[in-house]
């Protein structure tokens, strides 16, 4: 026992002194928060980084530097334009904690597939960030841009498209394996959010950005890109985008307004749950979709004079937003025939109900896609009216017509 | 090991000479004469300083030369006056069997029989028997023309009193402890075991010191075979000195190349008491106010005598906390080293983030800082328990606050390193038992090193490695680990948590195999009829 | 004389079943049975328990002798002995394959840049110490490192269940029938088959009644949790990605996330798999010590362990010098070891003994 644990001790000091192989200090990395890639001129990967400086973010003295800077190299891969950027930049580059990965539109119509191999098999990465596509410009101007707020602009990205998904609908957060899922597997193709910049994207650049309150270029989220394989085709607008969340089930909490009675005034309701079926079958050799949406929402803004605590009228209002959310999948359905896409998944839909038939159809499934029939059938039930039944409308009316 | 062994067993056997060519000295009877008995003794003492002696004369007709002996400080003087001299001297000379002359041997039996009124009194023959009773503390009584003698007990050295325990706190509780003599203590457990079957057994050890060192267990709860076991192991005893139950521990334990300890050391008589009703051995030593108790369990370790005092929801729930700060004393600072040079991609961004700008321009690498700042933590504990009480409040002072404070801001180490050595710091005073402390204390350090080359991984293989000891690990015979490993469902009940008294029916049942029963009333309840 | 008790014995066999498979059924579940991988894990525990029950019948026979002692009373001295040299030679290349995995794991994901030998060596080392403490002792730190293993199994399937969909696993045994049962055999092969090496401690175990139940618990406990988590895998990852990952249950330890606090704990996730895959080393190891010291009937299986230990991380380093030649190597000499000594050899030991107990009862 002596002569092992001697032996064992001897061991460990032996690799220890020469050990910490894979040990880095952490004044020895630099955290990239926001990976960029692009195409250059050459046709070659264009990757750019944007790393934090950690003092600027959470230092005791806060100086006017920036607090993130990008840094970018080109490669005939994806993997040597990454390690290319150690040669740039003054610390290795620690991807772990990478928050949001954009492509640049160009790039992404292009096609997006060969960089996933690299994404899924480095081990630097978690794969937990956020994928997006630059709209209208390249990646790298998007990551360069400085955010007011957010002292780290990926992280400003990130956050916000989570909350828009969460709360407003038009957009949807895609990590890694859901990219690799979509862009891979039979019936369903890929979709990513779009990001662009509103003003001059060269002055986002500048500390000027960050320091008056008006910043001249603002980050903002735009609606939803359409794949087919692993090509950007185009874009949804923002109410098919919202159309897509519903059909997807992708819906947490959104907005839907409606008219009230004849006028042009309005009721606003919020969504706050809605549980999306879908069913898929082949009839007559063509596709078709049932889609089966329960829609819970609560009053959260009422413009008009009306009773809710009518049935009947309330079951107007019901009525309405069904019939505008019907209006939604579909256009939202069409956009995507026209791109001949499959965004909604309802290819592997049918695979799921019919198995058989999806055998039959699924080599031909992108010319059949458009053909799909589908049905959706909405129901929406309101079930809370805040923290007032009767609408204030009502008594604001009643005296403004006594005044007068 | 082999070696080192023999060489011991070498010395001690020429040790085991002397002591016999000594010993067969002092077998030598007394003499008729008083006077030549009082130089050997001086002699044998080496005419030391302390022995004190007295002569003066029995009887009134016909004196008869008597002397009394005794070592300073040791006897109660004024005992020794009242019942021993008074009576020797005034009464024999007054009393009225004096008017018969008696002789020398009629005499000494009177003395015996009517004179001596202490409790404790016993012949002696020889000079071994009046040297061990002299130097016990014992005063020695010699009448001229007789070969015996007498050693009167009347003990009276200066001990301290039974005060408050100074290492095992409590809010509630018994506030007594263990002192440094050997019978108090016994005492004290008598006092809360009035059983007879509270056996006690006594042997001296030490050459030189022969200390006193008692053995108690409540026969028909103990294992008699981990009494044989104490016994045997401490039959092999064979040392110069025995100053604390210290010795005694590290010559009869298991193992001694473990930084655990795998006997229990306790100031408490109630926690004595308690260990003896699960079915333990304690072990007392003259001198000390600790006393050892086996086996000792890892357990044992975690628990405080205020556990059973307190409700048993709350003391599981501090036992709990106890096992955490376990692994948060001996853990911290190297997961910290694992985590920030490692394995950064498990620290959330945010945190992350400020963990680097803190760590911009410290000149060390992270295992450097820990270590720095670990050391420099264990210097001021250290520091702290030697000082005299009011400068250790200090010395923890100015080291809390200006080392720690001046430390970071001279961009020496982080902030974080600093909050990391605290939280090991207060987490390691948690532990009732000081031994164990020490051991986390010392287990750290290899963690660090371990954590600095392989990271996690390399704390994971020190895990195993330390699981692997403690598992091989035997106290007298009991897996070190019991209840866990093996896994006894029964006493689990004692052991991460309490169970209410009620629930714990039965006694530990790896160290008690016998007499398990120990409660049955089960559940109070409360009489529902009123 | 140690032993360990029946609970002891289940729990090593639990960790020996999920040492080597449990990050790699996902990956070769899905990989047969698309979306009915969780079928083919479940078909295959139904296939497994069959052979676990022949090897609990083998228990029976052993009747407290050592394996080499049983496998030599059965084949007789000669063909015993060959039997012997053989069964060490596959226990010793099933040894160091879990070695290189846990050593290619450990230097792919958890530390990138640190060479395999290194954390082969350490881990070697730290079964090297286990070993010389017997198999009691392994035993008992198993006991201790059991809870935090199926603690850690049940979050990471607990905690990853929110992103669920279950979409992913249906249609329900549609689509690739056949492909759903063929999956079985190389799940079998890496689950089941392996637990023949513990009939190498079964005389250890206090009593054998509680050895056979411990073998036949211990592998439908496995079995169930090797399930659990192949479903958790196809219904967070999705199919591609569980198929495409080399370690997908380290890919599902990324998804754990509780309240946006307990994030990022993959690396613990890992450490399940570190510590199943330890003790399945260590008993092998142990095994394999005792079957040298019974060959060259040496009286303690310490007097060999350190060359061993030394030759199993050689072995670990030839055997299989970089990750394409695993495969090669699982299914060239591994799968023909693996068939050999888990199937032919002890439905030889079965045919031998009824043959041999019917002449008994004859005369």
């Amino acid at each position: 026992m002596k002569i092992i644990l001697r032996l064992f001790i001897s061991l460990i000091i032996c690799l220890s002194l020469s050990g910490c192989w894979s040990a880095k200090e952490l004044t020895d990395i630099t955290l990239a928060t926001a990976l960029a890639i692009d195409k250059d001129e050459n046709n070659e990967y264009k990757v750019t980084i944007q790393v934090v400086n950690p003092s600027e973010v959470a230092g005791d003295q806060i100086s006017s530097r920036s607090s993130v800077a990008t840094y970018s190299a080109t490669g005939r891969t994806m993997f040597e334009a990454v390690r290319k950027i150690t040669k740039i930049s003054p610390r290795k580059v620690h991807l772990s904690h990478l928050q949001i990965l954009v492509y640049g539109e160009e790039f992404a119509r292009e096609g997006i597939g060969e960089t996933l191999d690299f994404l899924i098999r480095d081990h630097g990465f978690r794969t937990d960030f956020t994928i997006a596509i630059a709209k209208g410009l390249t990646a790298e101007d998007l990551v360069s841009v400085l955010t007011p707020l957010e002292k780290i602009p990926a992280q400003k990205i990130a956050s916000s498209i989570e909350s828009s998904q969460d709360n407003w609908a038009p957009s949807k957060e895609v990590l890694l394996n859901e990219l690799i899922e979509s862009v891979s597997s039979e019936g369903k193709d890929a979709i990513l959010t779009g990001i662009y910049v509103q003003g001059d994207p060269d002055e986002g650049k500048s500390m000027q950005n960050v320091e008056s309150a008006d910043a001249p270029a603002k980050v903002r989220l735009d609606a939803i890109g359409v794949f087919s394989g692993d090509k950007l085709l185009g874009w949804l607008n923002e109410d098919q985008s919202k159309g897509f969340n519903y059909i997807t089930n992708n819906i947490s909490s959104t907005v839907g307004w409606v008219n009230c009675g004849d006028g042009d005034r309005t009721i606003t309701l919020e969504v706050i749950n809605s549980e999306t079926k879908i069913k898929g079958s082949i009839k007559n050799g063509k596709p078709e979709i049932n889609l089966d949406l329960n829609i819970a929402v609560n009053v959260a803004d009422v413009e008009c004079s009306i009773d809710l605590t009518n049935t009947e009228e309330r079951n107007e209002v019901e009525k309405k937003l069904e019939q505008k959310t019907v209006d939604l999948i579909n256009d939202s359905v069409s956009a995507a025939k026209e791109y001949e896409s499959d965004i909604f998944g309802f290819g592997a839909a049918i695979r799921r109900s019919d198995p058989q038939e999806w055998k039959n159809v699924k080599d031909n499934w992108a010319t059949l896609f458009p053909e799909t029939d589908v049905k959706a059938n909405v129901t929406v039930q309101i079930e809370q009216s805040g923290m007032i039944t009767t609408p204030i409308y009502n008594d604001i009316k009643k005296k403004t017509k006594e005044g007068n | 090991m082999i070696i080192m062994r023999q060489k011991f067993k070498k010395t001690s056997s020429t040790n085991k000479r002397d002591i016999t060519n000594i010993s067969s000295e002092y077998e030598v009877n007394l003499s008729n004469e008083l006077e030549s008995n009082k130089k050997e003794i001086y002699r044998l003492l080496g005419n030391s300083s302390d022995l004190v002696t007295r002569e003066f004369q029995l009887g009134k007709i016909r004196p008869i030369n008597a002397r009394i002996l005794f070592l300073d400080g040791l006897i109660d003087k004024e005992f020794i006056q009242n019942y021993l001299l008074n009576p020797l001297i005034n009464d024999l000379r007054e009393s009225k069997s004096d008017e018969k002359v008696l002789d020398v041997q009629e005499l000494y039996q009177f003395i015996k029989d009517f004179t001596i009124t202490t409790a404790e009194l016993a012949e002696i023959k020889n000079f071994k028997g009046l040297l061990e009773h002299l130097l016990a503390g014992d005063t020695i009584l010699l009448i001229d023309g007789i070969a015996k003698g007498f050693a009167v007990g009347a003990r009276g050295a200066k001990e301290r009193g039974v005060e408050e325990p100074t290492t095992q706190k409590v809010v509630r509780g018994p506030k007594d402890s263990f002192t440094e003599t050997i019978s108090v203590n016994i005492a004290l457990i008598r006092k809360r075991i009035k059983d007879p079957n509270l056996w006690l057994e006594s042997f001296a050890y030490g050459r030189k010191t022969k200390t006193k060192v008692t053995i108690a267990y409540i026969h028909g709860i103990v294992n008699p075979r981990i009494v044989d076991e104490v016994k045997a192991r401490l039959a092999k005893i064979d040392i110069d000195g025995i100053l604390e139950s210290g010795y005694i521990e590290e010559l009869i334990e298991d193992e001694t190349y473990t930084p655990f300890p795998t006997m229990f050391n306790t100031e408490r008589p109630d926690a004595v008491s308690a260990a003896l009703l699960e079915g333990k051995v304690a072990i007392l030593v003259d001198g000390t106010p600790f006393v050892l108790l086996v086996p000792a369990l890892f357990v044992d370790f975690f628990q405080a005598s205020e556990d059973y005092y307190q409700r048993s929801d709350i003391s599981s729930l501090i036992r709990l906390l106890r096992y955490i700060a376990f692994f948060l004393a001996l853990l911290t600072p190297s997961v910290y080293i694992a985590l920030t040079t490692f394995h950064q991609e498990m620290i959330p961004t945010t945190l992350l983030v400020s963990l680097a700008a803190q760590r911009e321009g410290i000149p060390f690498p992270a295992f450097v800082e820990a270590l720095l700042m670990e050391i420099t933590f264990e210097l001021l504990r250290e520091a702290g328990i030697r000082l005299p009480t009011p400068i250790g409040s200090a010395i923890s002072i100015v080291g809390a606050l200006v080392l720690g404070q001046a430390a970071v801001d001279a961009g020496i180490v982080s902030a974080t390193m600093v909050i990391v050595v605290s939280l090991t710091a207060i987490s390691s005073f948690i532990f009732p038992s000081y031994s164990l402390a020490i051991s986390v204390r010392m287990l750290r350090f290899p963690f660090m090193v371990m954590a600095a080359t392989f990271g996690l991984f390399g704390i994971f293989i020190g895990l195993i490695i330390l699981t692997l000891h403690l598992t091989s690990l035997r106290s007298f015979g009991i897996p070190y680990l019991s209840p866990f490993a093996p896994f006894i469902a029964e006493d689990q009940r004692d052991a991460v948590f309490r169970a209410p008294r009620w629930a714990q029916k039965k006694r530990p049942r790896l160290i008690n195999q016998r007499n398990t029963r120990r409660e049955n009333a089960g559940q109070p309840q409360p009489d529902r009829k009123g | 004389m140690e032993k360990i008790d029946g609970k002891q014995f289940t729990i090593l066999v639990i960790m020996n079943t999920l040492g080597a498979s449990i990050i790699f059924i996902p990956s070769i579940a899905t990989g047969f049975g698309k979306e009915n991988g969780w079928l083919t894990v479940l078909f295959s525990i139904a296939f497994g328990m069959l052979i676990v029950s022949m090897y609990s019948v083998i228990i029976k026979q052993q009747a407290e002798r050592d394996i080499f002692c049983f496998i030599e009373d059965t084949f007789g001295k000669w063909f015993g002995v060959i039997i012997i040299i053989l069964f060490n030679g596959y226990l010793f290349t099933n040894a160091s394959a879990n070695l290189w995995a846990i050593g290619d794991f450990m230097s792919l994901q958890i530390l990138m840049g640190t060479p395999e030998q290194a954390i082969e060596l350490i881990i070697i080392g730290t079964a090297l110490i286990a070993i010389r403490h017997g198999i009691e002792v392994i035993g008992r730190t198993a006991e201790v490192f059991f809870p935090f293993t199926m603690l850690s199994t049940s979050l990471l399937t607990l905690l990853v269940m929110e992103e669920a969909n279950w979409q992913n696993i249906q249609p329900v045994f549609q689509l690739n029938r056949l492909d759903t049962f063929v999956g079985t055999i190389p799940i079998i092969v890496i689950t089941f088959l392996e637990l023949f090496i513990l009939l190498g401690i079964t005389h250890k175990v206090n009593r054998p009644k509680s050895a056979q139940k411990g073998l036949l618990l211990g592998g439908f406990i496995s079995g169930m949790l090797l399930l659990v988590i192949t479903t958790a895998c196809i219904v967070v990852l999705g199919l591609k990605a569980t198929t495409h990952y080399t370690y997908p249950i380290y890919a599902l330890g990324q998804r754990i996330s509780l309240f946006n606090f307990l994030e990022r704990v993959e690396i613990l996730v890992a450490f399940i798999w570190f510590f199943t895959i330890f003790f399945k080393i260590s008993i092998t190891f142990y095994i394999l010590s005792n079957g040298m010291s019974y060959l060259l009937k040496l009286k303690n299986h310490k007097t060999l362990s350190i060359p061993l230990a030394l030759l199993l991380f050689l072995g670990s380093a030839i055997l299989i010098p970089t990750t394409f030649n695993v495969f090669t190597f699982i299914y060239g000499p591994y799968l023909v070891f693996s068939v050999l000594f888990t199937i032919i050899l002890p439905i030889c030991i079965l045919l031998i003994n009824s043959v041999k107990s019917k002449q008994q009862k004859g005369s």
